[in-house]
Order: structure tokens, then C-alpha cells, then sequence
């Protein structure tokens, strides 16, 4: 248990490091991992979307799923498995790409914005605790859990499709890469170089892998179960990349000026707080989903795709915010997900 | 091995060998590459050309006469709204002039593109260095600055 809780802080703070390591390197600032941002970036390379700032095959989803299917595989961990619930999967994996976008981070770069000295991350910390606080509440209250009972499946094709397709979409873009599109200026544009994002990735992948690594499971357990480790955790991966920050030059405080960052903390928290708390329903943040994904969860996977397509609606429909804040297009798909994450929530409530 | 398991592998291993064969053949065969970011500098250029002499007026600091000269152009060219609100922002009328090039900047990022060699950065630069000061306008002195530094959103 203790061996548990070590690796779990330890993931944490490697997170942190590489990815104000990432950040510096190249990669957009406060945002050496953002699956919601790579996500977006990935769409547009797979010409999903066609905002020319925001193209490119981030190498960082293909080796995080990667690096977990390798630590799964040698620890004899990957077992395809699903459960009824894959239809929350996928909007839930959809949703919460729109609420990260309306903040402009997924859960991981809420606290490397904060790492990096922009107090905007605040209102989205508070929003994710909400979120999650809520959805804890409700699973305290109790709901029907049938939906997601995990069944174990024998191992077959299907649970390898999304590992296969990011290998093969990774690989055919080495070796033909004007088949994708690529940002040459714009946030798309802007990467670590490439051997350090695959080798990063694949650690974190790894290691994620191992410690079961999620900023919302982590925020669960500390309010549903009282557990300190993943406080610690939390507060590791802020601190070890606020001093990475600091090393590299790369701190700046305060809340106006802050790159990829809006002053509308209202906005921010509602977008954290649907995030938050789908997180809790469909059991992991999307970097979570990421790391299942390696692991052969089929629900994962669904959400992979939600995700990825999320990603590219957030762009095509002028969904995502800027820094002058959420766009009126941004609010409405905001409560869209708000009103169909309510009724599930009424839904699961009635048949508990 | 049963006699249908096999033909299906023999049309996999068929199947992949040909999408190789094809996908090396379209690598290799000389097409023009469309490329998506000149295309939009070039029509970008081709919108900042039609308000050229309002720009040069604005150069000048002859924002009064740079005005009278947008005013004619009623279309949705991008670098019309920046520098109407490059104009207006130059008669004092800063609200006004800062909300244009709000809405300039926000549906045209080429206009701060570092790679488009006619951008509006040393612009957004000295505004900022204009407003950094008035707390009135920390909103507007935060939108500028975060577009200059670039990141997602």
C-alpha cells in the first residue's frame, strides 16, 4: 500500500518535471501535457478540423498509450475489459474536451498553469474540486451501478484497435508525412523535439501506468476516502514543475499576460467543474483515459474517440476559448453538456 | 490451419502489401503541394493591399485622414477592422478602437502570425507598451500580450 502511494507521488512529480521540461523545449507554454490541447492539435492533423494553427500528430498521445500498453504487457495488467456504460464514455470523453476547452487546459495543465504562475488556474482548481466534490456526492448517495460493471473479455482484435491505430498513424506519418497536416507557425507549431517527446511520453505512459495516475481520482479519493496520497500527489506535480519553472526561467506570476489563459473565472470554473465532474462518472480524467486505453479498457477507447472528436468540433465550431475569454459558442456547448450530464445523472438516480 | 482462415490471412498479407505499394507510389508521384498557410498569407496579402493607403496615413500618425479614407470600405477585411481600431485608438477613442482590434485579431490570427511578413505584432507590441499602465484596461493589456506570446487558445 505504502509501495502504492510512493509510485503514485513519484509519477506525479516526473509528470510535473518533463512537462516544464516539454514546455521549454518547445512545446506551447504551461503546456508540456495538455491532452485537450493535444487532442485538438491531433484532430487537426488527421484533418478533422481545419484551424492551420492548431495541426500536428502530437507524438504525446501515441507514446503515453504506448508507454501504458508496454507497462501493462510486462506486468501482465492488460486485460480487455467493458462495461454497458460506453455511450457516457463517449460523450463523456466529448464533454469533457469541451470543458477543458472553455478553461483552455485539461486537469494536468490546470496545475502546470499554476506551476507556471498564472493565477487564472485558481478558478479551474476550484471548479475541479466542485465537480468532483459533486459526482462524489452523488456516488455517496448512491446510483445504479449496473452500467458500470466491468466485465472481463478475452483478449481479441478489437482491444488492441486504438493502440494499433495511433502505432500506425505515428508510424505512416514518419514515413509519409504529407498525408497529415502540419502547423508551420501558431500553437500547432510550436513542439519538443521529437526524440524528447517520445521518450518523455513513453516514461510517463509507463510509469502512469503503474501508479494509476489521475488528477480527479486523486481529488476523489482525498474528499470520498480522505486519503492524503493523492493530495501529496497533486501537490507534488505543482510543485516539482513550479521549480522546474523557476530553473528554466519559465515563471511568471500574476493574471493578466498569461499565455493560453483567460480572465472569465466563472467561465473557467463551470468548464472545470463539467469536467470535474464527468471525470468521476466515467472514471478517469483524459489523461487517465489515455493510460486505460494502454490497458486494454474498451470504455477508454470509446472515449479516445469522443475525445478525438471533440477536438476537432471544439475548432470547427469556434468552441474553444481565447484570452479574451469563452466565445458565445463556447457557452452554449458548455451547458448542452451541463443539461445531457444532468439527466444522465437523473437517469442513473431513478434505477439506483 | 482450416482452408477459409487461410484465405482471409492470404487477403490480409494482399491488402497490406498493395496500400504499401500504392502509399510509396502517391509519396513519390510529383503532385503540387497545397499548402493551407500560403494560400491564407496570399489572400491575406491581397486584403491588406485594398486599405494600403489608409495604412500608410496611420504610419504617419494621420489618423483623422485615415479614418475618413476606411470609412469607404464597407467589407469584412480583417486588416480594415485593426487598423479602424488602430485609427480610432490614435483620436483617444481607446474603448472603441481596442474592441476592433479585439475583434480583428480574434477572427484573423495571420494578422499576428510571426511567419506572415506583413504582422501587426510591432503594433499589438506598442499598444501595450501604451496601456500597461491603465488598470482600466489590464483586459485588453492581457488579450494582447497573450496572443504575443502565443500557446493554445
Amino acid at each position: 500500500m505504502i509501495k502504492q502511494s510512493v509510485i503514485f507521488i513519484i509519477s506525479a512529480s516526473i509528470i510535473g518535471i518533463f512537462s516544464s521540461i516539454l514546455s521549454y523545449k518547445g512545446n506551447p507554454i504551461n503546456t508540456g501535457i495538455c491532452i485537450s490541447c493535444f487532442m485538438e492539435n491531433y484532430a487537426g492533423a488527421l484533418k478533422l478540423h481545419n484551424n492551420v494553427y492548431m495541426q500536428y500528430l502530437r507524438p504525446e498521445i501515441t507514446f503515453i498509450i504506448i508507454g501504458s500498453f508496454i507497462s501493462s504487457l510486462l506486468r501482465k495488467e492488460f486485460q480487455p475489459r467493458i462495461s454497458q456504460s460506453i455511450i457516457y464514455s463517449f460523450f463523456g470523453g466529448f464533454f469533457m474536451i469541451v470543458g477543458s476547452a472553455i478553461f483552455i487546459g485539461c486537469p494536468i495543465k490546470m496545475l502546470l498553469k499554476l506551476a507556471g504562475g498564472d493565477l487564472n488556474a485558481l478558478s479551474g482548481i476550484a471548479g475541479l474540486i466542485s465537480g468532483v466534490y459533486l459526482a462524489a456526492l452523488l456516488l455517496r448517495d448512491g446510483i445504479d451501478t449496473t452500467p458500470f460493471t466491468i466485465k472481463k473479455i478475452k483478449n481479441s482484435i478489437t482491444s488492441y484497435l486504438v493502440i494499433v491505430l495511433v502505432i500506425v498513424i505515428f508510424l505512416t506519418s514518419m514515413i509519409y508525412p504529407k498525408i497529415f497536416a502540419e502547423s508551420k507557425s501558431g500553437a500547432g507549431a510550436e513542439k519538443a523535439p521529437l526524440i524528447l517527446s517520445i521518450i518523455f511520453s513513453l516514461i510517463i505512459g509507463y510509469i502512469s501506468q503503474i501508479s494509476r495516475f489521475c488528477v480527479t481520482g486523486a481529488t476523489r479519493n482525498s474528499i470520498i476516502l480522505k486519503e492524503k496520497t493523492g493530495i501529496i500527489a497533486l501537490f507534488s506535480l505543482t510543485f516539482f514543475a513550479f521549480i522546474t519553472n523557476i530553473f528554466l526561467n519559465r515563471f511568471n506570476f500574476g493574471i493578466y499576460g498569461q499565455a493560453g489563459s483567460h480572465t472569465q473565472w466563472l467561465w473557467s470554473y463551470l468548464g472545470m467543474l463539467l469536467t470535474g465532474y464527468i471525470a468521476v462518472i466515467i472514471d478517469g480524467c483524459p489523461f487517465r483515459q489515455l493510460v486505460k486505453t494502454g490497458e486494454g479498457d474498451l470504455n477508454a477507447q470509446i472515449a479516445f474517440f469522443g475525445m478525438l472528436i471533440a477536438g476537432a468540433f471544439v475548432q470547427n465550431f469556434n468552441i474553444l476559448s481565447d484570452s479574451a475569454g469563452p466565445t458565445i459558442a463556447g457557452k452554449i456547448w458548455l451547458l448542452i453538456g451541463f443539461i445531457i450530464f444532468s439527466l444522465i445523472t437523473l437517469e442513473l438516480r431513478r434505477n439506483r | 490451419m482450416k482452408k477459409i482462415d487461410f484465405i482471409i490471412y492470404s487477403i490480409i498479407i494482399i491488402c497490406l502489401s498493395l496500400v504499401i505499394f500504392y502509399a510509396y507510389q502517391t509519396d513519390y508521384r510529383e503532385t503540387a503541394k497545397e499548402d493551407d498557410k500560403e494560400i491564407e498569407y496570399i489572400s491575406s496579402e491581397i486584403k491588406r493591399s485594398k486599405i494600403e493607403p489608409a495604412i500608410k496615413l496611420i504610419e504617419e500618425n494621420k489618423y483623422d485622414e485615415a479614418l475618413i479614407v476606411l470609412e469607404r470600405y464597407k467589407d469584412t477585411n480583417p486588416f480594415l477592422l485593426f487598423y479602424k481600431g488602430l485609427a480610432l485608438y490614435g483620436i483617444n477613442k481607446k474603448n472603441e478602437g481596442l474592441n476592433l482590434i479585439k475583434l480583428a485579431l480574434q477572427s484573423s490570427p495571420v494578422l499576428y502570425d510571426i511567419k506572415y511578413k506583413n504582422n501587426v505584432r510591432h503594433h499589438m507590441e506598442s499598444i501595450l507598451k501604451q496601456i500597461s499602465s491603465d488598470r482600466d484596461l489590464k483586459n485588453y493589456r492581457h488579450f494582447i500580450e497573450s496572443k504575443l506570446k502565443g500557446g493554445c487558445g
